[in-house]
């Protein structure tokens, strides 16, 4: 419960001016990028872990709930609180600390967006693997919260993979440094634990990174089809030859329609769908994977391959693919978005029921997804001023986690479980499986 | 959230079928023999292979040894969608063979124990040699696990898809946690396709400039598999390992030995190496003959400054240092206790952490052999296994 002696004591920790409690605050902080709603009864913008940390430890103490949040383009409603709690902010953790391009690491707090940590290292040659599409606005922190992913994170893991460490406040307001830039330390591998956890364990406010020296070369392919199950097939088949690329994206003809409304891409519109597809590494024998690639698409039913002749041409294919959640606006008001992942030889079917699913409950449906994963995105699109189709969205959505549970894959590969999607674990994990989850949160809360 | 009062009933996944779990070969019985342990108060100390027994503190408690042997069958393996499960008590060995057939591998060498280890082992040690440059560690591959809790029933972590954010990643906290938080029945791996070839350069100098080299190379835009040095009668030998296809392989080792030649370092020629094996078992044998073994992981470019220090400070009869990692690997054929608090300060000036993976029983019986340097991370996670 959020009484008025709770605000003074959040204004005599972190500031008056950093304390927010009218209702048109808590408007702007009810939502994130998902379709949950929330009812937030305080925010507040602590500058500090030790602010941080007085925070939660006097929300624990008055048994207020509270959650973490960064620029809130969480896509399961992960930052949102539902009952009267406390929102905490952490927008003013925005420095890069330390970069150390010898030992491959940098240290930034939690509040530094995915892209301002890459261009902070691309001066020195250097990159950070996971490139969620919103990358632009997604911070470090929501990052680490969610495991995200990313079309790189076919060839170099999710975020899990690049974190070494971080500094965490616990429930109670406890500081805990957990690993750092050295490996493996001894105990439990709490660093991965936390990574994916969604903010339930604690909020981190510094986070150690891994950073990779930049590759020599890369070839950026389009292939063209007709045909969306021959792109599924091509997908499969370059994995089965052994060859990782960097990225292997698919769009379908939808998608393709939309992001070239809203300006060109360089996708043809009368596709059934296209491959993006990244070869990457030293340039020796990078041609021939390239050439090799080709083959396979061709093979596999390919109208056409294109490739990009230079960084130009590159920029706008990718520009086309970040942004195609956006161009969802060209077609309808709102969309619903899922992420279950399936098996790569699994995408053609699970592709058709998709379909099914839109047709049944009448919302059209875009593919934009990391074919590579078996990552789907099918994006279902929607009026949210009409209540009917809002219902019938979200039967859409939950048939769909179902057919990726009955195909024995799991509903949701990068954008958490947030308040949308908990009811749905039940699908992929028994009762005795979620209680152990419980326990073992119930091991942080003290 | 569900609370601990609204306990779910221990039900099946509503949609999801999976393979194994208690039907699997041997999962039955090795429940009832936890279950059994359990009811007489007592611990359990995991065996496989035994490849890594005396690992670890020493138990405080009584206990019983329960072996994984029986549960060494493959479960499900999908050569297109390239991932595997099989039980805990298969070996790497076993594992690799089968998966070879395909032209397919799980691209980890343990440092200690080779093909013999057991994949429960490789889990619950989280065992890598330097190849995680570019392969990753145990924790990156691994998929899902199916383990067996201290109540004695089955738990399901993480699946079989490649990207899976369902749920607390407890396939990476199982990692590593040595079966303190439960009995690993079985594990689904994510596995690549085998390198067409192996190919190894060598050059020899100074420890400074052998790091400064390696330093140079894990630093530069080539795709080195893994970087090594070992000191040897006030020398040493940088080791840079290529893994993929020919055409690259060799471009690269040209380029390495432009470097390795700027250095100054005295080249020999290269040479093909095994897949599996990879060319590191000699000299992480002569580490594990001796019977204090050393793994001290410090900020990578401290990797020389720690070696330096470590020699000085304990004379090690045997040493191995990943330089991309920063990880060494060393043997004592003895250890006083100042020499072993020296290397616990020396770990914590680079930032890093060390430990025994193995000492006589008397010296574990009277010391931490993960360190006094152990970080504030190692004391919260003793908390959390405490009140877990």
């Amino acid at each position: 419960m959020i009484t008025e002696s709770f605000v003074k004591k959040m204004e005599g920790i972190v500031g008056k001016e950093y304390v927010k409690t009218s209702s048109a605050d808590m408007e702007l902080y009810s939502y994130d990028a998902s379709l949950v709603g929330g009812k937030p009864g305080l925010v507040v913008f602590p500058g500090s872990t030790e602010e941080v940390s007085k925070v939660m430890r006097e929300a624990h103490q008055a048994g207020v709930p509270n959650v973490g949040r960064g620029f809130a383009t969480n896509l399961s409603g992960g930052t949102i609180i539902r009952f009267e709690g406390m929102v905490i902010v952490l927008a003013r953790f925005n420095k890069i600390l330390e970069i150390h391009p010898e030992s491959k690491y940098a240290v930034v707090q939690t509040g530094v967006t995915n892209l301002e940590l890459q261009e902070a290292v691309a001066p020195l040659g250097m990159f950070y693997a996971p490139d969620p599409a919103s990358q632009k606005v997604a911070t470090i922190g929501g990052n680490i919260g969610e495991n995200s992913g990313g079309p790189r994170c076919l060839k170099y893991g999710v975020t899990s993979n690049h974190i070494l460490g971080m500094k965490t406040v616990l429930s109670d307001g406890e500081i805990v440094d957990i690993a750092g830039p050295s490996l493996d330390p001894p105990g439990y591998d709490v660093r991965g634990l936390m990574v994916g956890s969604e903010g339930c364990l604690g909020v981190a406010t510094e986070i150690t990174v891994r950073i990779i020296p930049k590759t020599e070369s890369v070839i950026t392919m389009l292939a063209i089809y007709d045909d969306v199950s021959n792109a599924a097939t091509s997908v499969a088949e370059i994995m089965r030859a052994g060859i990782v690329p960097l990225t292997l994206e698919m769009m379908d003809n939808t998608i393709i329609q939309a992001v070239e409304k809203g300006g060109p891409c360089g996708y043809p519109v009368d596709a059934a769908a296209v491959l993006i597809i990244e070869v990457e590494g030293i340039s020796t024998g990078l041609k021939e994977q390239a050439e090799k690639v080709d083959k396979i698409c061709m093979d596999s039913g390919c109208r056409e391959v294109r490739t990009a002749k230079n960084q130009e041409e590159r920029e706008l294919l990718w520009k086309g693919r970040k942004g195609a959640f956006g161009a969802i606006c060209n077609l309808s008001p709102n969309y619903l978005v899922n992420d279950g992942c399936v098996l790569r030889s699994d995408l053609p079917e699970v592709l058709k029921r998709v379909k099914e699913v839109s047709d049944k409950y009448g919302c059209p449906v875009g593919n934009v997804f990391h074919a590579g994963d078996g990552n789907l995105h099918p994006l279902l699109m929607f009026d949210s001023r009409n209540e009917k189709e809002l219902e019938q969205v979200h039967k859409a959505g939950w048939d769909i986690m179902e057919i990726c549970a009955e195909f024995g894959g799991t509903i949701s590969g990068e954008h958490g479980i947030g308040e949308e999607k908990r009811e749905a674990m039940k699908m992929i994990f028994s009762g005795h499986d979620l209680n152990t989850q419980q326990n073992l949160k119930s091991a942080f809360d003290r | 959230m569900l609370s601990i009062a609204d306990k779910l009933p221990d039900s099946e996944p509503t949609i999801l079928k999976r393979q194994g779990g208690e039907k699997a070969q041997g999962v039955t019985e090795t429940m009832e023999a936890v279950r059994s342990a359990l009811a007489e108060n007592k611990a359990v100390r995991i065996a496989g292979k035994g490849s890594f027994n005396g690992y670890g503190n020493q138990l405080s408690k009584e206990s019983v040894v329960i072996d994984s042997l029986k549960m060494n069958d493959f479960i499900e393996y999908d050569q297109d969608n390239q991932f595997i499960t099989v039980g805990s008590g298969l070996t790497l060995g076993a594992l690799q063979e089968k998966l070879a057939q395909q032209n397919q591998w799980l691209p980890i060498r343990p440092p200690f124990g080779a093909t013999d280890t057991t994949i429960g082992a490789i889990v619950a040690t989280g065992a890598v040699g330097p190849e995680r440059l570019t392969y990753g560690a145990p924790r990156d591959m691994l998929l899902g696990l199916q383990y067996i809790d201290s109540s004695g029933s089955m738990v399901t972590a993480g699946g079989r898809v490649v990207k899976n954010v369902a749920g607390y990643d407890m396939t990476r906290l199982l990692t590593g946690s040595l079966g303190t938080l439960g009995f690993i029945t079985e594990a689904t791996w994510r596995i690549g396709t085998r390198p067409d070839t192996c190919k190894r350069i060598s050059g020899s100098g100074t420890i400074d400039e052998c790091f400064a080299a390696g330093l140079k190379i894990v630093n530069s835009n080539l795709l080195a598999a893994l970087v090594t040095i070992t000191p040897e009668a006030g020398l040493a030998t940088l080791t840079v390992g290529f893994e993929g296809l020919e055409l690259v392989v060799d471009s690269q080792l040209e380029r390495c030995r432009e470097v390795m030649n700027a250095g100054g370092l005295n080249i020999s020629e290269a040479e093909q190496y095994p897949v599996v094996d990879g060319f590191l078992t000699p000299a992480f044998a002569s580490i594990w003959e001796t019977p204090f073994v050393l793994q001290a992981d410090v900020v990578i470019k401290h990797g020389a400054e720690f070696v330096a220090q470590l020699s000085q400070n304990s004379t090690p009869s045997s040493l191995l240092l990943d330089v991309a990692g920063g990880r060494v690997h060393a043997g004592f054929g003895a250890l006083t206790d100042s020499q072993w608090a020296g290397i616990d300060s020396a770990v914590n000036k680079f930032k890093g952490h060390c430990k025994l993976l193995k000492a006589p029983e008397e010296f574990a019986k009277e010391h931490d052999l993960f360190g006094s340097s152990t970080l504030q991370a190692a004391e919260s996670s003793r908390g959390i296994c405490q009140r877990a």
